[in-house]
């Protein structure tokens, strides 16, 4: 097994790692990388609004005063908002542990998000690892989509904007086949086999048909 | 016009007043997420977060000032 990765203090996460035998394996959240975009809008918007009150309050509606309170109003407002962006980053993070995978988005005073999927519960049939583009290459940064085989259903758990997601998609794939011991079990066709195989031995079938799919095999 | 520029600066006041509110009550809630989650923001993060609450209140009373100092 290979080290735990983590961009968090390993001291946390007591509430969250709540069941029995629990291990953390990895606890990772976006690459910074993906505020910038909300970042710079803001900040481009806050720039044209102090252009726009400097234009209005200097020509149109000569007031100093009134200048001087909107460009303070605005500069508050961006920086508000620009605060609440990387806050709701700061809360958004994925952690998986030997038993389950817990991706949690808290945006304080307006929304709480906990998705749990435990591991016992679901068989994971792929892990796809993507980067896209030249600017995630060169940073490292890219989404891993785990499928799960659920009994009613398929469902993809995607783990978006992560940095190192080769080595985390590897380390991933290790951890899902040891939880659900796919690692030791055989495959579903060779069971079948085996069955064949034995009722034709003991020539006692519980069933009145046996077709082969390959015969002679 | 002559009313126009002091419902201005209600305006501008009103809309800091808000966002100064906001800024106070998302501190403490942080706080309360921090706590919850067990997840700690950096020393950067979380002053940073204070220093703009601070700012927003610094920013109010110098709008309050220059409306005051305009009637």
């Amino acid at each position: 097994m290979e080290k735990p990765i983590f961009n968090f203090s390993k001291k946390y996460f007591s509430k969250i790692l709540t069941l029995p035998d629990e291990k953390l394996v990895v606890a990772r959240r976006k690459h910074f990388y993906v505020l910038l975009p909300s970042l710079i809008f803001v900040a481009f918007f806050a720039f044209i609004l102090i252009y726009a009150f400097y234009a209005l309050f200097s020509f149109l509606l000569v007031s100093q005063s009134l200048l001087i309170t909107s460009i303070i109003t605005a500069i508050i407002a961006s920086l508000s908002i620009s605060a609440k962006i990387v806050a709701d980053w700061y809360f958004h993070f994925y952690v998986v542990t030997n038993k389950r995978i817990i991706e949690i988005s808290h945006a304080p005073l307006f929304s709480h998000t906990m998705c749990d999927v435990l591991l016992s519960q679901v068989r994971c049939t792929e892990i796809d690892v993507k980067i896209n583009g030249i600017i995630h290459q060169l940073l490292d940064i890219g989404d891993i989509i785990v499928t799960f085989d659920r009994p009613t259903h398929q469902e993809e758990f995607v783990f978006y904007n992560i940095k190192d997601p080769r080595e985390i998609g590897t380390i991933l794939g290790d951890e899902f086949a040891t939880a659900t011991n796919v690692v030791n079990q055989p495959a579903i066709w060779s069971d079948v086999k085996k069955e064949i195989e034995d009722n034709k031995n003991k020539n006692t079938s519980k069933f009145r048909f046996i077709e082969e799919i390959f015969p002679g095999r | 016009m002559n009313y126009l520029i002091p419902l201005l600066h209600i305006l501008f006041l009103i809309i800091a007043l808000v966002f100064l509110f906001f800024n106070v009550i998302y501190v403490k809630e942080v706080d309360k997420a921090r706590d919850h989650l067990e997840v700690n923001l950096s020393k950067t993060a979380e002053n940073l977060l204070r220093i703009n609450a601070i700012s927003s209140a610094v920013g109010v009373i110098i709008i309050s000032f220059l409306f005051f100092l305009n009637i």
